[in-house]
This record gives structure tokens, C-alpha cells and sequence, in this order.
């Protein structure tokens, strides 16, 4: 693609061309805060759009501008990193975030909860270890950023049906993984305990239905 | 798949812990530059995936360039070419003209019983293994399957207009009617019946016909009498009174009834089949004998159903079909609408049944119980799904999206299913692999 374009506007702009910057005003500043808007509504992100905006004015960012994209995906790119920047600087000054932690919750009185958490811990690294770039990063994106399956294939360049599919089969590749890795450690009876006893409520064992360990346990003894 | 409920189960969190352990701060970060270059597409492959390994191990560039995907604005809406275009109207036009002769080609549901432990496929047409040029074989007695909870249209309950003119289904049409009368002990021919008999009986060609089908079935010439089928209550057919002062010999009554078999047990495929109901109090005759015609091949059936749709412009409910496993307690039955199959299971011969999930949209159109708590359904496009325990119902994948329309198993890892071109694909694994197979 050609950005030659931009890559000009651009270079004017650094150079102070009123004219330029006149023009770059009045077509990339609502771009900028309709990208802060989509990141934030509570105005933090706007306020780091003023802020980029003015170091784009003063301190002439435009040098960086090196046309491998529109300029306007190089200005949200910018934006989208120091708005991450920002939010990861906060977190470090704020206490650490449990509430999912389940696997490392012992609130359960099973004798046995400690050894199954580090198998199953072990067991799911070494699986989500062992997958391709790419479904991992299908994976992060998913359960870890919680993007849908249609900006996950923004970025995969994949259409949303093919996300899914991607996830379904990484996701029933990582089941598998672990039941292999489980069943070296402990017998039949105490994987599907493990599954049982790593779940927050053990009382639905979502984590046996989602992964069909019954099921397949079942189909095995016949 | 619907991964949105999923989020919040706890295998996610557990995924989500593995995940965010290895994506630890890992070496250079993605810059502006190159993240901007890869959301506009323009990094090559080496490039992007280089920038892909690096996210997907890296908490903050994965937090980056989730952040950078959200600012992207909304793709604008494509518009579909026909909304633009002259043709638009064919859309619903072409639509409604493929469900009008998918309506009128599709065969409906049977009734025929496989013997038990055979895995005799009870596929909707009957379609079975026999070559098309063999013609079943005469005396065939009534499907013994009919349930007291089956309710199917028959050709003496849905009006019709027969014409003598009507073609060579004709014949077999009338035969089977009065084929129909004679089972359900009425001797008497109606008055209808009898004109449209007259009819028959005053076509030479068309008696000849019914002679030669008979010499086909019979080499000998001679009169085969199926015992298992006779009733000696029944009046004989030599002196069965066609109207007009017409009487039939043994033989031309013999080949009417060839004639009835044929026809009945094609049109049994059909919502229109002349097979007599049950008693709503009685039990279902457990391990029915097969029918000594057997299948009849999907041409003939095909044949007779579209002659049967033709002659009784009466839209068809949804028709059912049993399935019999060896164990005469355990039945399907299988009820056919246009758009879906839904499958009942019963455990007591028949007398309730809880209807068990095979997916949805899922069509069927022939199945085998060669086993107690195994069932094999075949469908459309490639649809087989299987049930090992009676319950839980797993779709099999099959090589390729041809309609499929019999089965026959042995066993819950071995079945045979033929498709509607005439191909027959084998499993020996419980449909993890087909391998196609000639016909002998």
C-alpha cells in the first residue's frame, strides 16, 4: 500500500508548515478521540490524546512516522500504547488482582486440592507451552485481553467463524494435552477428581462437562 | 461454537492463569510503527510473525495490541451484490422453487422393521442392497412394526384421483389398494374401487404386464404362495370378483398381489402406505420377521412415491419410522419433517418414548440397530451419527457432503452406508475412517 501521502503530510507537519498542520487538525483530531473514546469512556484516554496531540505539536513525533501504515493507524497505535503504557504504570501501584486466581485458592478442604492444583498448574503449562504462535496468541487475545472473535480476526486477518473454529480445536488440543499429562501422574479416578476439586464451585463441574472428561472416560470403558 | 457463555467457567480462569504465567515480559517490545504496519496489513510474512511470536509470549504488546485492534473504527458494511442488482427478486423465487421440489422429491419416512440383530437398515425409502433389476419378492406380509402411537396416512385415508390413464403405476396403485382392503379383512371391494378396476382389468397390456412381473418373480411359472402370508379366512383369489363380471385366475390374482407387494412395499417409504396400524392396546409385534420382499431399491421407491405424491395431492405429515435393535424392548422412531428429525428412544416396546438430541437441523433418512443401545443414522450431506449407549448421539465425519440414504452395521465400529449416487463407504472404526468399497 501507499502512504506516500501521508508520509508527506507528515513531513510538513514536522517542518511546521501551518498549512499542513491545519489540515492534519481538522482530519486526524477526531479520529484521535474517537480512538481515545473506544478505549476509555471515563476520559483517561482523552486526556492522553490532548496529551499526544500536543507532543505531536511540540515535540514534532512526526519523525517516527515512517509510512509502513496510514498515517492514521500509526496516531491510534501510538495512543493505544501509551494508553497501556499508562494503565500497566497504575497496576504497579495498585495491590495485585486474585479474584481470578482459582487455581492457587485452597480454600477447599480437600486433603488432596494442593497436589491436584500443581498437577493440573503443570499440566496446563506445559500444554499452552507447546502450542503455535498463533494459537496462543488466539488464546491470549481471547481469555487473557477478552477480545471477540471478530477483533481477534482484525488482527489475524481470519474471519470471526474461523476464530472460533481455531479456538475450539486449540482449546480441545489443550484438554487433550492435559489428560495426558494427567493420566502419567495419577489414575483414572483421581483426574476426575482433580478436574473436580480445581473448579471454584466443584458442585456444577463445569470444567468436566466443557471438557467432556466423563464423556470420553465412558466411551473408553465400552 | 459459542465461546462467549464460556468466559466465566472455571477451566477458562485455570486457561487464563497458564496464559498470563507465560506471557512474561519478554525481550523488545512491539513498537507503534511495526504494530501499525501489522493492523494495516502491511508487514510481510516473516515480519508478522515474527511480531505474532513476540505477542503471544508478551503480556504487555498482547495488552497493546488488543488496545490497538479496539480503536480500529468500524468496518463499513458490504452490501450484498443482489440488493443492488435487477435480479433480486430470484432470491425468494429461486428459494420457494427449491423447497416446492425438495417437498415433492424428498422420499418420507418408513416404517419397514430390520429383524433383530440383523442391522437391516429401516431407511425412509427401504432403499437396501439389492440390485435395482431384482424385483422383491412376492408375499411380503404387512410391516408388523406399525405402533399404537403411529399415526400415518394411508392410501385408502388420503383422497386420490386414479386415472387409467395415470401410467404404469397405475397397476400397482389399484393392486395395492385393494391389496390394502383385502388385509384389513373387508373383502368387498368399494364401488370406486371396483370401476377404477374395471378399468384395470379391460387394459390386456396391462394384465400382461402383471403376468410377465410374475413369471419374473416366479421361473417356474407356478403359483408361489407365500404361507406365512395367507390367511385361509381369505376368500381365494380365483374367485375374487373385480366387477364388470370379470373374474382373475389364480394367476393374474397371484400377480395382483406380486403387484400389491411391490407397490406397498415401495409406497411403505411413503406417508401414503397401505401397511395396517396396530391396535392402540396392543404391543408392538417384537423382532418382526423381514419382509421376505426386502428392500426395494431407491428407484423403484423413489417411482412409486412420486406417483403416490402425484395421484394424492394431499400434503404429507410428517411420517415416522422404527428402528428395532435386537432387543424387542428397544425402538427409535424416527418422525421427518422438512427441516429436522427428531428421534424418540423407548425401552419398553414402544409404549413411551423420550426423545434424544441428535443436533439440530439434523435430517435422517435411514438407520440400523445392529445392537442393543447402538443406533446408526444416516442423512443428507454426508450426516451419520451414531449412538453407542442409547442416549448420547456423536456426529461422525464423513469424507464427503453426499447425501447418504442406508446403512447397514454389524456392530458400533463396523456399519456400511450407501449414498444416493449408488457408493458405498465402509467403517471399521466407528466412522473415524470411510473407505469406499464396490458394489458386488
Amino acid at each position: 500500500m501507499d502512504y506516500t501521502a501521508d508520509v508527506e503530510l507528515a513531513r510538513r507537519c514536522g517542518a511546521g508548515d501551518a498549512q499542513a498542520w491545519d489540515q492534519f487538525v481538522r482530519e486526524y483530531r477526531p479520529l484521535l478521540y474517537r480512538a481515545a473514546d473506544a478505549l476509555d469512556r471515563t476520559g483517561r484516554a482523552r486526556e492522553l490524546a490532548d496529551a499526544l496531540y500536543a507532543d505531536l505539536y511540540t515535540r514534532s513525533l512526526f519523525k517516527y512516522f515512517q509510512g509502513r501504515s496510514s498515517l492514521a493507524t500509526w496516531l491510534r497505535a501510538v495512543l493505544a500504547q501509551r494508553y497501556v503504557d499508562a494503565l500497566r504504570a497504575d497496576k504497579k501501584v495498585e495491590p495485585l488482582d486474585e479474584q481470578h486466581d482459582t487455581a492457587r485458592d485452597d480454600r477447599a478442604a480437600d486433603p488432596d486440592r494442593p497436589q491436584y492444583l500443581a498437577v493440573m498448574q503443570r499440566a496446563l503449562d506445559a500444554a499452552v507451552g507447546a502450542l503455535a504462535d498463533r494459537d496462543r496468541l488466539r488464546l491470549a487475545m481471547y481469555y487473557v485481553q477478552s477480545m471477540t472473535l471478530a477483533e481477534i480476526g482484525r488482527l489475524t486477518k481470519e474471519h470471526e467463524a474461523t476464530v472460533s473454529r481455531h479456538l475450539t480445536r486449540t482449546r480441545k488440543h489443550i484438554r487433550e494435552d492435559v489428560e495426558r499429562l494427567l493420566r502419567a501422574e495419577l489414575t483414572e479416578d483421581q483426574i476426575a477428581a482433580c478436574f473436580a476439586s480445581v473448579t471454584d464451585d466443584p458442585g456444577a463441574i463445569d470444567i468436566s462437562q466443557m471438557l467432556n472428561y466423563k464423556e470420553q472416560a465412558r466411551e473408553r470403558s465400552v | 461454537m459459542n465461546m462467549e457463555p464460556d468466559r466465566d467457567r472455571p477451566f477458562d480462569n485455570l486457561l487464563h492463569d497458564a496464559l498470563t504465567r507465560q506471557s512474561a515480559e519478554a525481550g523488545a517490545h512491539l513498537d507503534a510503527d511495526t504494530a501499525a504496519a501489522w493492523a494495516d496489513g502491511a508487514l510481510d510474512a516473516a515480519a508478522r510473525g515474527l511480531a505474532e511470536q513476540h505477542v503471544a509470549g508478551c503480556a504487555r504488546c498482547q495488552a497493546f495490541v488488543a488496545a490497538l485492534v479496539k480503536t480500529a473504527p468500524p468496518a463499513p458494511a458490504r452490501a450484498s451484490w443482489f440488493r443492488f442488482s435487477r435480479a433480486a427478486w430470484l432470491a425468494p423465487l429461486t428459494a420457494a422453487a427449491a423447497a416446492v421440489i425438495v417437498w415433492a422429491v424428498m422420499p418420507p419416512m418408513s416404517n419397514i422393521a430390520s429383524p433383530p440383530g440383523s442391522g437391516v437398515s429401516a431407511g425412509i425409502n427401504s432403499a437396501g442392497s439389492r440390485p435395482a433389476a431384482e424385483p422383491p419378492a412376492a408375499g411380503s406380509p404387512p410391516p408388523a412394526d406399525s405402533h399404537p402411537l403411529e399415526s400415518r396416512p394411508t392410501i385408502s385415508e388420503a383422497p386420490q384421483t386414479v386415472t387409467p390413464s395415470a401410467g404404469a403405476a397405475t397397476p400397482h396403485a389399484l393392486a395395492d389398494r385393494d391389496e390394502a382392503a383385502r388385509e384389513r379383512g373387508k373383502d368387498k371391494v368399494a364401488p370406486e374401487q371396483k370401476n377404477a378396476l374395471d378399468a384395470r382389468a379391460q387394459t390386456p397390456a396391462t394384465a400382461e404386464a402383471l403376468k410377465k412381473e410374475q413369471r419374473a418373480d416366479d421361473p417356474k411359472g407356478a403359483p408361489k404362495l407365500n404361507a406365512a402370508n395367507e390367511k385361509p379366512a381369505e376368500p381365494p383369489f380365483a374367485t375374487f370378483a373385480t366387477g364388470g363380471g370379470t373374474r382373475l385366475t389364480v394367476e393374474e390374482a397371484q400377480a395382483k398381489r406380486d403387484a400389491a407387494a411391490n407397490a406397498r412395499a415401495g409406497a411403505a417409504a411413503g406417508a401414503v402406505a397401505a401397511a395396517p396400524t396396530s391396535s392402540p392396546t396392543s404391543p408392538p409385534a417384537a423382532a418382526a420377521p423381514q419382509s421376505s420382499a426386502g428392500p426395494v431399491p431407491m428407484r423403484q421407491t423413489m417411482a412409486a412415491d412420486s406417483f403416490a405424491t402425484k395421484a394424492a395431492p394431499v400434503r404429507r405429515e410428517p411420517a415416522s419410522a422404527i428402528i428395532r435393535s435386537p432387543n424387542p424392548n428397544q425402538l427409535w422412531r424416527l418422525t421427518s419433517t422438512a427441516a429436522a428429525t427428531i428421534v424418540d428412544f423407548s425401552t419398553d416396546g414402544g409404549r413411551t418414548w423420550s426423545v434424544q438430541p441428535i443436533g439440530v437441523g439434523i435430517v435422517v433418512i435411514g438407520g440400523a440397530s445392529p445392537a442393543a443401545n447402538v443406533c446408526w443414522l444416516v442423512g443428507p450431506r454426508g450426516t451419520v451419527t451414531l449412538t453407542i449407549d442409547g442416549r448420547v448421539w456423536q456426529r461422525l465425519t464423513f469424507p464427503e457432503m453426499i447425501d447418504l440414504i442406508n446403512v447397514h452395521a454389524t456392530d458400533d465400529r463396523h456399519a456400511t452406508v450407501t449414498a444416493l449416487d449408488g457408493r458405498l463407504f465402509v467403517t471399521n472404526d466407528r466412522g473415524a475412517s470411510w473407505t469406499q468399497v464396490a458394489k458386488d
